[in-house]
């Protein structure tokens, strides 16, 4: 047996080993992440392909959140449901959610930002609506909030505010707390959302927060009419839990 | 509530995350022998590293330094209190480049710029979201001037009026000239400069893949057409009545594994030609997607990859 079919043989269980430990995350319990990821509507058991994108952006989130110190899990097919978001919100320091997102007209006559859930559908899914998360969260401060959907950052977003994040781009040395939330403009393609979100997690680390991680996000092939909004503080770290406010050492 | 992470994903799902993690941990815990030599141990595997960088030896930096002062002074950056070069190599792009970060006497970096092993201006960026300044571009017009006339100085080699678009929040302007080779657009590729509202530089870019060969003959529209009816098919299945073809055109793309598991997971660094077949989605479909795109091979018809619009 050669010593690589050997090493192969036992690549495999490491590997195991090595995702089961992402998937568990650090014992950081305090500073909980939840990363949602849409895979129904687009999978085998609805048409009859899987679409690879969104168990790659959850794979990708969950090992972001978790470098940054969050306890993280990530959720999918009939575990994403509108109950499941609205139960872990407010425990949520970090939320990431990849899947349809828009708009949407509530039933009380006005329109708030929204996502749909999973919840194994291929059809009739729940719309989570921001004002559904800003009654339960009732203020509760947030870290980093990536919308991977269509439409969220537009101006007109309601989403960061459910999660207390200012709509203002602090720089410099403003500071808007220890908060980032990240969405995109117009109908966003999946290819473009998981090529701008591996550079940002690929960035995100000694000498580069949110801020530069965006920036740097930017800087690739994509297709034409891309684009990323951000607000909250582009002078942070990304890192899970609270920071003493005007933090000179934020980076 | 367990994360159930693994069970919704099917074996098609289980079978990518079996590669992914194989590969992960070939590269996480430095196997050289966990994937086929010279293969997946240098791939990108979602949720890994997207790039390494190392530092370039002061010999090798000089010329870099020197290529970074010169466009410094171009882009209008501030001088830094340092810089340091690294030799980047790119996973998910599949390129290698040197990267010059210059930073402030606390450390904290300024700007980058990025130079190819051409020695091409590739990328730049000027860090601290500093779109408060002077008097801000009264118009989309002064912005694509400004833009053009960086270009050129640059030496980017842009032709042609470039898209222009205003930014959210006031934030600057967006000039854009894509990629066009022989009349045939190139997804992805292309010029972009990124203004702050007063026309200082917040960004550069420039993205040239290599392109393989063309085929010797070409499909034609009415045969790419039939060839997308029947991938839909194979699809959507049941479901493929509620899409519906809006355009097809050819294109220069990334073959990506956009329907295939077992395909690497960052797109092909060799771009090939493809009808690009866009159809939209109708009734139930259109709840969680919108849109989805298909690469079809110019020349034989076999799906190359994809998009998708949720």
């Amino acid at each position: 047996m050669s010593p690589g079919r050997r090493t192969r043989q036992i690549a495999l269980p490491l590997a195991m080993v090595a995702l089961a430990a992402v998937v568990a995350g650090p014992a950081r319990a305090a500073y909980q992440a939840t990363v949602d990821s849409n895979v129904s509507a687009f999978s085998f058991d609805c048409i009859k392909i899987n679409d690879t994108y969104p168990t790659k952006m959850l794979t990708s989130a969950v090992a972001g959140y978790r470098n940054l110190g969050y306890s993280t899990t990530g959720f999918s097919g009939p575990a994403f449901t509108r109950a499941h978001v609205l139960a872990r919100t407010t425990a949520d320091w970090g939320y990431y959610v990849h899947s349809h997102g828009d708009h949407y007209l509530n039933a009380d006559g006005r329109r708030y930002a929204g996502f749909k859930e999973d919840a194994g559908l291929c059809s009739g899914a729940r719309t989570v609506f921001s004002k559904d998360i800003a009654a339960t969260r009732g203020g509760r401060q947030s870290n980093l909030v990536i919308m991977s959907t269509c439409h969220l950052g537009e101006t007109n977003t309601t989403m960061p505010g459910a999660f207390s994040i200012p709509m203002v781009k602090a720089r410099g040395s403003d500071w808007a707390g220890p908060n980032f939330y990240l969405g995109y403009l117009g109908a966003a393609w999946d290819s473009d959302e998981f090529a701008f979100e591996t550079r940002f997690w690929d960035t995100l680390g000694p000498g580069f927060g949110v801020g530069e991680a965006f920036d740097k996000a930017k800087l690739g092939s994509f297709n034409v009419g891309f684009a990323a909004n951000w607000y909250g503080s582009y002078l942070w770290t990304g890192r899970a839990g609270p920071v003493p406010t005007g933090c000179p050492k934020c980076l | 509530m367990k994360a159930p992470f693994l069970a919704p994903l099917g074996l098609r799902g289980a079978r990518l995350l079996g590669a992914a993690a194989i590969a992960g941990a070939a590269i996480g815990l430095g196997f050289p022998g966990g994937t086929a030599p010279g293969d997946a141990a240098d791939r990108f595997v979602a949720g890994g590293p997207a790039t390494e960088r190392a530092p370039l030896p002061s010999e090798r930096a000089a010329p870099v330094l020197a290529a970074a002062s010169t466009a410094r002074l171009r882009l209008g950056l501030p001088e830094p209190a340092a810089a340091r070069v690294d030799r980047v190599t790119d996973r998910f792009s599949g390129t290698t480049y040197d990267e010059v970060t210059g930073t402030d006497k606390a450390g904290r970096s300024l700007h980058l710029q990025r130079f190819d092993e051409r020695g091409r201006l590739v990328g730049a960026v000027s860090f601290g979201w500093q779109s408060r300044g002077g008097r801000p571009m009264p118009d989309a017009e002064s912005a694509r001037a400004r833009g053009s006339r960086l270009a050129a100085d640059l030496g980017l080699g842009v032709s042609g009026a470039p898209d222009v678009r205003q930014d959210p929040d006031d934030s600057g302007w967006t000039i854009a000239w894509p990629r066009v080779v022989d009349g045939i657009a190139v997804l992805g590729d292309g010029v972009r400069v990124d203004l702050w509202p007063d026309g200082r530089v917040h960004a550069v870019v420039r993205a040239e893949r290599p392109l393989a060969s063309r085929p010797s003959s070409l499909l034609d529209e009415a045969t790419a057409r039939q060839r997308a009816t029947a991938t839909l098919g194979d699809l959507f299945g049941s479901r493929a009545g509620q899409t519906m073809i809006a355009a097809v055109a050819l294109g220069w793309v990334a073959p990506n594994d956009a329907f295939e598991p077992t395909a690497p997971d960052a797109p092909g660094p060799t771009l090939r030609l493809a009808w690009i077949v866009e159809a939209r989605t109708r009734g139930e479909l259109a709840e969680g997607l919108r849109a989805v795109k298909i690469f079809l091979d110019a020349g034989t018809g076999a799906l190359l990859g994809g998009d998708v619009l949720r």
